[in-house]
């Protein structure tokens, strides 16, 4: 028999994820306004089941959209700290049916906040890898290729072979449970009353269902993500700047790709006074003599330093106080976020691709140029760049 | 790489936790008028923290925001943590009008910093624009309590106006300690340019390459400053003096929140100014330049 992997009926899913759901919190695609969306549920009865991939990773259950970094009030006119943002102390997380293209963006995510891509592991960021670290992930394998997938092409997927606690498989009958972590054996320790022995069978199985959804995406998908091509050009910067201007006349700096990608988590931080009433209070509004005039720092009031999402394609990303702006064109801002997602010095430096293939970037870009469409064009150009040669 | 790592181990916790310093003086380097903001020197308390020169600090005003600034003074000397602040944004205008007592938040030391090992035997050439010799005040505070490990040093600091020029009280004691100081002004005011003593020039700092008696065999030069000074200048000493990239030092600067290598804004090309950098050497930035502008 397999090592790590188990059988499981449909219903002792269903049972298993009920009693996780009483003993942490278990996060699952919800069906909201027509659209599939990570929320917290109550019973495994809530779970959306048919659904390619939500409308944005659960990355936000990592590293949320705004979250305190730091306390502090004034007394007296001093500062005084209050501790750091406090996150962690929730209750352990369950995410289940995660896709394999947020898994490895998670994965890489981790790589990248525990300070390992950078070779600093001493500067873990605390928040994140507390969140992470209270949390299970089952992810689920997909049996059918959506209409904007590219995981094929990015190693993200369609199964993977780490960064789950629980990779499950749907056979024609039950699941396949495959560990990937301790804590995943362990939880099928927990749960061993409702597993039972995956035969070689399941294990055929399942590897039968992983190559038919890489044969249909090939056979019906035209989306793909020209990795090697692309990384070449962006690798060894082969592209002409007029490519990259040409890219930025067609961007609308929305930041959407950014915001839907599984693997991007730049943030701004921000002093808000007040913070929990959501409104920025009196003691926020720093008092200036004169438009640009003097202004003199809050003396009063309770402070969060909060972090925000951030996005590289946003015009003041890189503006820096004094006029000196590195990345004034956006034609330059897309080239520093095309070579963070595609290039090899990247992939040398976080141990993966910064694709996963989720393909969210190409469903949400208004200008039609997803990571698919722009991996093409580079195609073209070391076509033709070739083409000219001979 | 010059990447010495002096980096404290920090927790994981205490990341964005900043500690609280208070400011114990202040000194106005350049004094406001309509077209120059306002720079100054804050004394911190040190709070027995270590660091190498070219090191930064994420400076902290409460209820404001934190900015990357470099320390300037040098580690060796006992008792002093010096910033020199310009008025450049809301944050660091509120640092640059600090008066003692005020408390700011820090975090650091941040990024990689000089190393002066690989220069021993060397003569240093300090090439600093403007707010460019903050960040290389320590580095040289450093060679001279080293003096005798190294040949000549001969600084070049150049600014817009004379009275942009930084540390204008402190010439002497360089000098007095075996410094070269020369000066350059982009206009004059009519009387400065006059003066005899330090030597000076109305024009770019690079017309002082000439009188500096460069030898590019022995020359180490590090260089801070502008974006157009660090690419210019740096051209000029390699192109038409001869020093090896690998000798030509110098430091970035970039927008940075978290200085710490998470927020993501500083990256160039691969790079995470705040811990690959600051400070690269110039055959590292000609590399990376081959993808995106290094400055």
């Amino acid at each position: 028999m397999p090592e790590g992997r188990w059988w499981l009926a449909t219903d002792a899913l269903d049972a298993i994820l009920d009693d996780l759901a009483g003993s942490a919190t278990l996060v699952a695609p919800v069906r909201r306004a027509g659209e599939v969306l990570f929320r917290p549920v109550a019973r495994a009865a809530d779970i959306c089941r048919d659904y390619v991939n939500s409308l944005v990773p659960p990355k936000r259950f990592f590293l949320p959209a705004t979250e305190p970094l730091l306390r502090y009030h004034f007394t007296d006119g001093q500062p005084v700290l209050d501790g750091d943002g406090g996150a962690g102390a929730e209750k352990p997380l369950v995410l289940f049916g995660v896709r394999s293209c947020d898994v490895a963006g998670l994965e890489q995510l981790t790589r990248f906040f525990s300070g390992e891509s950078l070779g600093h592991p001493e500067s873990a960021d605390g928040p994140f890898m507390r969140r992470r670290r209270n949390a299970t992930i089952l992810s689920v394998v997909c049996q059918e290729p959506g209409a904007s997938c590219m995981c094929v092409c990015c190693k993200g997927g369609p199964a993977l072979e780490s960064g789950f606690d629980w990779q499950l498989t749907r056979l024609a009958r039950g699941w396949l449970v495959e560990a990937g972590s301790e804590r995943g054996r362990e939880l099928a320790t927990r749960f061993a009353a409702r597993l039972g022995p995956a035969g070689d069978d399941a294990v055929a199985e399942k590897a039968r269902r992983v190559h038919d959804v890489v044969e249909r995406f090939y056979q019906h998908s035209h989306r793909r993500v020209q990795t090697m091509a692309a990384g070449r050009m962006t690798s060894q910067g082969r592209l002409p700047a007029a490519f990259w201007e040409d890219l930025g006349e067609r961007c609308v700096e929305c930041g959407g790709c950014a915001f839907v990608c599984p693997t991007c988590s730049c943030f701004n931080v921000a002093d808000v006074a007040d913070a929990g009433t959501g409104e920025i209070g009196e003691a926020g509004a720093p008092e200036s003599a004169a438009p640009g005039g003097p202004v003199a720092a809050p003396s009063e009031g309770s402070w969060e330093r909060q972090r925000l999402r951030d996005n590289c394609m946003l015009a003041g990303f890189v503006r820096q106080a004094g006029g000196a702006y590195p990345r004034a064109s956006c034609g330059e801002r897309c080239l520093t976020r095309f070579f963070h997602k595609l290039s090899w010095q990247f992939v040398e430096r976080t141990g993966a691709l910064g694709c996963t293939g989720c393909g969210r970037c190409a469903l949400v870009c208004l200008a039609g140029i997803g990571i698919d469409r722009v991996s093409a064009l580079m195609t073209e150009q070391l076509v033709g760049a070739k083409g000219a040669a001979t | 790489m010059t990447a010495v790592a002096a980096r404290p181990a920090q927790d994981a916790g205490d990341l964005y936790v900043p500690r609280l310093s208070r400011v114990l003086e202040v000194r106005e380097e350049v004094a406001p008028d309509a077209n120059t903001r306002r720079v100054a020197t804050l004394s911190l308390e040190r709070g027995g923290m270590d660091w190498l020169p070219g090191q930064f600090l994420q400076v902290g005003v409460f209820g404001a925001g934190e900015v990357p600034i470099c320390i300037s003074s040098p580690p060796g000397l006992q008792g002093a943590l010096m910033i020199t602040v310009r008025d450049a944004g809301p944050v660091s205008g509120m640092l640059a009008r600090m008066r003692p007592g005020a408390v700011v938040g820090l975090r650091g030391p941040c990024g990689n910093g000089f190393s002066l090992e690989e220069h021993r035997g060397r003569d240093l050439l300090f090439v600093a624009g403007g707010m460019g010799l903050p960040a290389l005040r320590g580095l040289l505070w450093q060679a001279l309590l080293q003096r005798s490990d190294f040949g000549r040093i001969v600084l070049l600091h150049g600014s817009r106006c004379p009275h942009e020029l930084v540390y204008t009280w402190q010439f002497a004691e360089w000098e007095k300690q075996g410094v070269e100081v020369l000066l350059s002004a982009d206009r004059g005011d009519g009387c400065w340019e006059h003066e005899e003593h330090p030597p000076r020039c109305v024009g770019l700092i690079t017309a002082l390459f000439d009188r500096a008696g460069i030898v590019a065999e022995k020359t180490s030069a590090f260089l801070c400053g502008p974006a157009i000074m660090i690419e210019v200048g740096g051209r000029d000493l390699m192109q038409r003096f001869g020093v090896p990239a690998h000798r030509c030092v110098t430091t970035l600067e970039r927008h940075m929140k978290c200085g710490v290598g998470k927020c993501g804004h500083c990256v160039v090309v691969d790079r995470y100014v705040c811990m690959d950098g600051p400070v690269f050497h110039y055959d590292e930035l000609a590399a990376l330049g081959r993808i995106e502008r290094p400055w």
